[in-house]
């Protein structure tokens, strides 16, 4: 074994020893969060937004609280679509699983936290933005949670992934079991739904409240519903300026707000977040900034993106001028909530999600989103695992097809990198953008030349 | 093929695959006739992309008996495109197998590409644009390599498995979806003395099914064109007949059509300069 | 009650489907259950999909409308994503003349019951509609008692394993189900014949015992969700060469859909009082609905139901009864129910000094050939 093989061997042997030994010590250290909270605050310049800036320190300032002891018994592990404001308004801290994932994946810690719930029987079907969470809360990376809250929608994964992850941090785990009801079903059987799940929620926020010993006052819950409704009309408005031809921003730098959508809803940074975004994409509109210097076609993508470094959006955005205009999950789906019957509204909510329920919905809603955005084409990441999303392919393939909107569906995984093969991926991109008629990048392929 | 109509300019195509590199030089007369093939090269890529660009090109240009200097304009395209020296363009197999198919087959509205390592389907318009594919190059299973590691484990030449399925009493079937596990199901079903050829027909007709799989996917509808070396396997061909029900159209040198569409695509640019890239 | 013969077919997966409405407004039930190899559905849902879901769809594909596979009304749960997307497919590209998508609570309890007993009366509508005429309470009733009928004959043949020697396999056990599972008169008049009486005795035909049974052999319980009959005959011919009998099921063909341990509590049972009537749509309806609706949240729950502590109170209490000694847990591959429900079971069952043989597979035929190796090595463990 040559030098090089026993540095690489020592460089694992390290690697490991971190994540399972200081890891887990590193992420509660508030020493960390001031470093970080520092850097960004120096390196603000660098965001490609301002918005991003105020994003990330959000973002920071949540973790901080989530891993110190201060907040100890006020964590909940969410899943994304779970009704934080109800959280919120307890002043408890809602920390969302699949963005913990998608962080991990970031940051590189993806494959290790799936071997480590492959160790545990979890077999490599399964998404793995469960995985990896099941993982991190088996490694001890996740805040210890005073509780659990999850939804049924828009993936049936979830709330088995949360029993098991209740088991592993040993804490309750309230269950929102939300109905297919919406679109064809009768007005009888919605209004059945809806009075279901609100039924469940109050009960969710009483026992979480009990659980954790934090007060479920009526006016914090207007409060935490009227902050829920003013960040969405601010992500309205972002997506109004979005519509702009050309592009303001490039879906490469959006992506970074769903962790809003999943992880803030209901508190006053959302607020911040959105109103931040809105205001540096109305000056961009004002200013004639675009997103890339030759917009040379407009996409919408759908589902989510690979969250380890892949240059994917690099690729289609910078390199071919192909701007994502828009992406699914940053859809505004939902009517304003009413802060004097929270529950019920929370629950009109829930079961207002297009991607839930009967499978032409969400290619209707697609289709519309299409047309708004005046698209070239539609991608949708397949995410490995992911059924309850690319079960309905075809659906919004063919919605699609019929209103001449050409469509790609692009097999990947968004936490495991493993699976990723960056060749074959451009390969099938830059195929798909020469049949929108853009024009083929000249000597300039995706790739430059790698070992 | 020596030529007698006056030619503008001359354009390459390189196609360099995972296992072979294929070269097409084309012959445009700029005034509105369709290009002239006038050579053609086919190497083995090997662990040299850019050696085997070369050696394609240069075979071509030695059939045509012209040199690397009368090449006006040259396009790359294929897995190892990004390796070509002196590429003016690079293109995706996907836009240059159905424009190369196109030219050979005029009528084809699907293009079904069986290769190397990989499978695609192609579907296109009236006019020959491409407006859906489907890819499978994750998986060995459906691609010539699938039949290469059988010929192996069955003792049999790879160029011998078209001609001996037509004389197999009947198909074996093949149920493992996975390469390594069909060959270890093809190992176990020689030592039970079953016949060698009755196995063959069972490994074309999964490669026919997977094939049919991913058409069904991409929408293909007929005419359908092969292209790719596997459309040289008369077995494989006859199989996939019977699955999609409809002849294929097979050009005479299937694995040329990646390299002539790219060609074409330079020819586009070389007789119109301002004209928009192949594909607008 | 109109006769199988003369009424049109409804189709139906997933065991939490209350067949009772569907006999009630006089359609003729009949459960989907694929048999076409899932890959011809691959063009319309996509290929890491429940095995099972592909199968009724491939099936579909390659049959008539109004054909066995193809039935002109057919009725989903929202079981899963697999079972909604079947929907979205079926819906979109097959265009039968009635769909449709049931919300089936995964909880229990009262708010659950209000909610999933106003889902049934909006199918009740909707299926008045397409039979053209009313479902009276008369209709509800007899319907209910009919299906009660069906799974008491099931219930007694499963109770007749206890005790069994040689027991039944499970291939039989399946098979009865199955027939319970036709429309009334036709189950009725089938299981008079074949076989919930002396099916020992008979000769020939599926599901006899193993030739080489003993006494005292090891026994087992069948855990899963739906599985290929040629799967489940696999499973037994594999167990009986091992030394071992199948003698119980947990699957959602089988014991579940009899409602295995709950006799007091189906929907048809005797001295129930009808639940006060929730609202409009005549007295007797609601009440009927909800006790239906009762009764199916509150049987032996399957994967997919919320709690898991009921699952495993379930099956150890399956286990008791029956004397079994291990459990082979049969998931199909993708079914994200199986893979979290699977691996909890087995350290539960563990925990209790309980062995579990864990299994994926395809549904279909090629799936037996892994079997027996697998279930061999697990019966020889034991």
């Amino acid at each position: 074994m040559g030098t090089k093989d026993r540095w690489a061997g020592l460089k694992t042997q390290a690697q490991r020893a971190f994540l399972e030994h200081l890891a887990p010590r590193l992420v509660r250290s508030g020493l960390l969060y001031d470093v970080l909270e520092r850097l960004t605050r120096l390196r603000q310049a660098d965001y490609p937004l301002k918005a991003t800036a105020v994003l990330a320190r959000s973002g920071l300032l949540l973790a901080r609280r989530a891993y110190s002891r201060r907040y100890r018994r006020r964590v909940v592990w969410t899943n994304a679509f779970a009704p934080t404001e109800i959280l919120y308004a307890m002043d408890l801290l809602p920390f969302s699983l699949e963005v913990a994932a998608a962080t991990a994946a970031s940051l590189g810690l993806s494959d290790h936290l799936l071997d480590v719930a492959e160790r545990h029987w979890y077999s490599s079907d399964a998404c793995a933005f469960h995985r990896a969470a099941i993982g991190a809360a088996l490694a001890g990376l996740l805040p210890e949670p005073a509780a659990l809250l999850c939804t049924s929608h828009i993936c049936d994964g979830a709330p088995k992934a949360f029993a098991r992850l209740g088991e592993v941090a040993a804490r309750p785990v309230f269950t929102l079991d939300t109905p297919a009801v919406g679109g064809a079903s009768g007005t009888r059987a919605r209004a059945a739904a809806e009075a279901y799940l609100a039924r469940q929620i109050a009960e969710a926020a009483r026992d979480i409240s009990r659980a954790t010993g934090a007060p479920l006052r009526p006016e914090r819950l207007r409060g935490a519903c009227a902050l829920s409704n003013e960040a969405r009309r601010w992500m309205l408005e972002c997506a109004a300026l979005r519509r702009s031809r050309p592009a303001p921003i490039p879906g490469g730098q959006a992506f970074g707000f769903l962790f809003a959508m999943f992880q803030m809803q209901g508190s006053a940074a959302a607020v911040e977040v959105y109103r931040a975004l809105a205001d540096e994409l109305a000056a961009r509109r004002r200013e004639g900034r675009a997103a890339v210097p030759r917009e040379n076609a407009r996409l919408l993508w759908l589902h989510l993106r690979p969250y380890y470094p892949a240059r994917i959006f690099e690729f289609l955005e910078q390199g071919q001028g192909a701007v994502v205009t828009f992406e699914e999950f940053s859809h505004v789906y939902w009517e304003e909530l009413d802060p004097h019957d929270p529950f019920t509204s929370l629950a009109r909510k829930c079961l207002s999600h297009f991607g839930y329920g009967e499978a032409s919905r969400r290619a209707l809603a697609v289709a519309a989103l299409a047309q708004e955005y005046d698209v070239g084409g539609v991608i949708h990441f397949s995410h490995w695992g992911c059924r309850q999303s690319c079960g309905g392919v075809r659906l919004i393939k063919d919605e699609l097809r019929r209103r001449g909107v050409p469509f790609l569906a692009l097999d990947g995984d968004c936490v495991d990198r493993r699976s990723y093969a960056e060749g074959q991926t451009l390969t099938r991109l830059a195929a798909f953008l020469e049949m929108l008629g853009v024009p083929a990048g000249s000597g300039g392929a995706p790739m430059a030349a790698r070992g | 093929m020596a030529s007698t109509a006056p030619t503008a300019s001359i354009v390459a195509g390189i196609d360099v695959g995972s296992l072979t590199t294929e070269a097409a030089l084309l012959g445009v007369t700029g005034n509105g006739a369709p290009p002239r093939l006038l050579g053609q090269g086919m190497v083995m890529t090997g662990h040299d992309a850019r050696g085997a660009a070369e050696a394609a090109l240069a075979a071509a240009l030695a059939q045509a008996g012209l040199g690397r200097g009368d090449v006006s304009r040259l396009v790359a395209t294929g897995y190892g495109r990004i390796a070509v020296t002196g590429a003016d363009q690079r293109i995706t197999e996907i836009t240059c197998h159905a424009r190369g198919a196109r030219l050979l087959l005029p009528a084809a509205r699907t293009v079904i590409d069986i290769g190397g390592q990989d499978s695609k389907v192609i579907v296109l318009d009236a006019g020959g644009r491409v407006v859906d594919f489907a890819m499978n190059d994750k998986c060995a299973a459906g691609t010539g390599r699938f039949l290469e590691v059988m010929a192996a484990a069955l003792g049999v030449a790879l160029d011998d498995m078209g001609r001996r399925d037509a004389a197999a009493p009947g198909a074996v079937t093949i149920s493992s979806m996975c390469t390594v596990f069909a060959e270890s199901e093809v190992v176990s079903l020689i030592a039970a003395q079953k016949p060698r050829d009755a196995i063959i027909r069972g490994l074309h007709e999964a490669v026919a099914g997977r094939t049919a799989a991913l058409c069904a996917r991409a929408g293909g509808a007929p005419p359908v064109a092969m292209t790719g070396g596997v459309a040289k396997n008369a077995g494989v061909v006859r199989a996939l007949e019977a699955r999609l029900k409809t002849r294929l159209l097979i050009p005479p040198d299937p694995q040329m059509a990646g390299a002539i569409g790219a060609a074409l695509a330079a020819a586009d640019a070389a007789a119109s300069p301002t004209r928009p890239a192949p594909g607008s | 009650m109109v006769s199988s013969g003369t009424s049109r077919a409804a189709g139906w997966f997933c065991a939490l489907t209350p067949v009772e409405l569907l006999t009630a407004a006089g359609l003729a039930p009949r459960r989907l259950l694929g048999g076409a190899a899932p890959a011809a559905a691959d063009a319309y849902l996509t290929p890491n999909l429940c095995p099972y879901v592909r199968s009724a769809f491939a099936a579909a594909l390659a049959d008539e409308p109004g054909g066995p596979a193809r039935p002109p009304a057919v009725v989903f749960t929202n079981s899963c994503n697999a079972m909604i997307h079947l929907h979205g497919a079926w819906t979109g590209h097959l265009g039968p003349a009635f769909t449709h998508l049931l919300s089936v609570p995964r909880h229990t309890g009262d708010a659950a019951t209000d909610f999933f007993a106003a889902a049934l009366g909006g199918l009740l509508d909707a299926l008045e509609s397409f039979a053209g005429r009313p479902v009276t309470d008369d209709d509800l009733q007899a319907a209910m008692a009919a299906c009660d009928e069906l799974r008491a004959r099931l219930r007694a043949l499963y109770a007749g394993q206890v005790a069994a020697a040689p027991p039944l396999s499970a291939s039989h056990l399946l098979e009865a189900a199955r027939t319970a599972a036709l429309p009334p008169a036709a189950a009725l008049a089938a299981l008079r014949e074949t076989g919930c009486a002396q099916p020992r005795a008979a000769p020939g035909g599926a599901g006899r015992p193993h030739p080489h049974w003993r006494p005292h052999r090891p026994r087992l319980l069948l855990t899963g969700s739906v599985l290929d009959p040629a799967l489940v005959a696999a499973i037994d011919a594999a167990a009986g060469a091992a030394g071992a009998d199948v003698v119980i099921d947990d699957l959602c063909l089988g014991s579940r859909y009899a409602f295995l341990g709950e006799e007091g509590g189906t929907p048809g049972a005797r001295g129930a009082r009808p639940d006060p009537p929730a609202g409009a749509g005549g007295a007797g309806r609601d009440g009927l609905l909800r006790r239906i609706a009762r009764a199916y949240l509150e049987r032996p729950p399957c994967p997919r139901m919320a709690r898991g502590e009921r699952r495993e109170a379930h099956v150890l209490g399956l286990l008791r009864r029956f004397h079994c000694h291990g459990v082979l847990a049969f998931a199909l591959k993708f079914c994200d129910t199986a893979l979290y429900d699977q691996p909890r079971l087995k350290t539960a069952l563990a925990a209790q000094g309980v062995p579990t043989l864990l299994c994926a597979s395809e549904y279909g035929a090629e799936a037996a050939g892994q079997v027996a190796t697998r279930v061999g090595a697990f019966v020889e463990m034991l």
